[in-house]
């Protein structure tokens, strides 16, 4: 009896923990878009004003997401050593990473009028998935701890 | 010497490894890059074809350059900021650190006669600048103690900004005479970001990428330089330039484009100039290097005109 309460017990916390990791990785993903785009339109300000090169607007830009903050060391790395940029895709699904490397990649390439459309239009693409993953983790996210240690009691029951 | 990794970034990873491989730095003057075409380098006085253990005369053994490689080359180039360099692109050369420059071909997008921008790279040639420090030794002795107008004057290719470039050194380390270098194009100082990529010596102040007109204002205004420095006087706006900065007293050192005195005095900037010249120094290559016959502008112009 005592071991089926301590299986419970466990499996409750451990269902609680895996829904804490997804609430975190939905929280992560609603601020990495938040931050990408804020990098974008640093980066856009650049463009109208300051030209900056892209490595430059890269290393000085303060990013708070830790997937976005080695994307763009990545790229200014490559940049600076003269391969092409080819940044991590981290958690991303297939979707997005083919959206977000894709763009990050072309930066720069382009003359500025051109460029500055690309970017604009860069940004209300990776708008749409940033609003998704704002509003599933808005719904969602914070409730996931408690599903979690409700399909853990769950299991447990199923289980005793 | 010329540190190859210098231009890493704007090399193919194959060009960049047989050239570290093979070939001497400073012996290399030019890497030609063509979107299907064999590379071709200018080493040692001579054209070869770059292949992956070394050089040849013959073109079939060459690594082959791709169009994808030509624009990378220009990505490199411009620090994958084509926007930040689009005017160096659209006057058709960017210039790298250390003085290297790279000419750019390819398809001109044009509007109404003014150039929007270049798109569909075809070909770059990265040239490599080699300082020859003393090479203006030829004509030092003729301008020391006393500044003067002196035109440089040579076919293409014949020394003439190497030359310029080591003058402006000279006179201001040796000589101490403030130096202003009106650098329309970066060859003589082949400045980026503000920092020369050549010395051209510690009291001389470099004016790059803008016309002649807006330097020698600068100069005359504010500068205050005892000698200006230019390249490639080329019409009546620059000559009428020279003669305002000669009349207002300062020195101008500048070079043209000339075989001899005959051909020189048959163009338009020779009449243009005026007589403000007060020397001609014409190079020409021997077995010893570069060497200037430097004659007085108005003794060469009755003699040899």
């Amino acid at each position: 009896m005592t071991d089926k309460l301590l299986m419970a017990v466990c499996l409750g916390c451990l269902g609680a923990l895996i829904g804490y990791a997804v609430c975190v990785r939905m929280k992560r993903k609603a601020e990495y878009y938040d931050d990408l785009d804020g990098f974008l339109r640093t980066y856009a300000e650049s463009l109208s004003f300051s030209m900056d090169t892209l490595p430059e607007v890269m290393s000085a830009y303060p990013a708070r997401s830790p997937l976005l903050s080695r994307q763009l060391f990545e790229c200014t790395s490559a940049i600076r050593s003269g391969t092409k940029p080819a940044p991590a895709a981290g958690w991303l699904n297939g979707e997005e990473k083919s959206a977000v490397i894709g763009g990050l990649t072309e930066l720069g390439t382009r003359s500025s009028s051109v460029e500055k459309g690309a970017v604009e239009n860069f940004r209300l693409k990776l708008g749409a998935y940033g609003k998704r993953a704002a509003e599933r983790y808005a719904k969602t996210g914070k409730a996931a701890v408690k599903l979690g240690f409700l399909a853990g009691l769950l299991a447990a029951v199923i289980f005793w | 010497m010329f540190d190859l990794h210098s231009v890493i970034s704007v090399l193919p990873a194959e060009v960049y490894a047989s050239a570290e491989e093979n070939l001497d730095p400073d012996k290399l003057w030019e890497v030609r890059l063509r979107a299907g075409m064999p590379v071709s380098v200018w080493y040692g006085g001579r054209e070869y074809f770059l292949t992956r253990s070394g050089l040849s005369e013959s073109s079939a053994p060459a690594l082959v350059c791709r169009a994808e490689d030509v624009r990378a080359s220009v990505l490199g180039a411009a620090e994958h900021s084509v926007y930040a360099y689009s005017d160096d692109i659209n006057r058709g050369y960017i210039t790298l650190g250390g003085g290297v420059r790279m000419g750019i071909c390819g398809e001109v997008v044009t509007d109404g006669g003014k150039i929007l921008t270049v798109k569909n790279y075809s070909s770059v040639n990265i040239r490599i600048p080699h300082e020859i420090l003393g090479i203006s030794q030829c004509i030092m002795p003729d301008i020391v103690g006393k500044l003067c107008n002196i035109l440089v004057l040579a076919p293409p290719g014949g020394g003439k900004t190497t030359i310029l470039r080591d003058l402006a050194r000279r006179l201001s380390d040796e000589g101490g005479y403030n130096v202003l270098i009106a650098d329309e194009r970066a060859e003589i100082a082949c400045c980026r970001r503000g920092e020369p990529g050549m010395d051209v010596g510690r009291r001389t102040d470099i004016i790059t990428g803008c016309d002649k007109r807006h330097a020698f204002e600068c100069a005359m205004r504010s500068v205050r330089p005892d000698v200006i420095i230019t390249d490639e006087l080329f019409g009546e706006d620059d000559a009428r330039i020279v003669r305002e900065a000669a009349g207002c007293g300062i020195a101008v050192i500048a070079s043209a484009h000339a075989s001899d005195m005959r051909s020189f005095t048959a163009r338009e900037l020779f009449a243009s100039l005026g007589g403000v010249m007060d020397k001609y120094a014409f190079l020409s290559r021997g077995a010893g290097g570069v060497q200037a016959n430097v004659r007085n502008a108005r003794e060469a112009a009755v003699n040899d005109g």
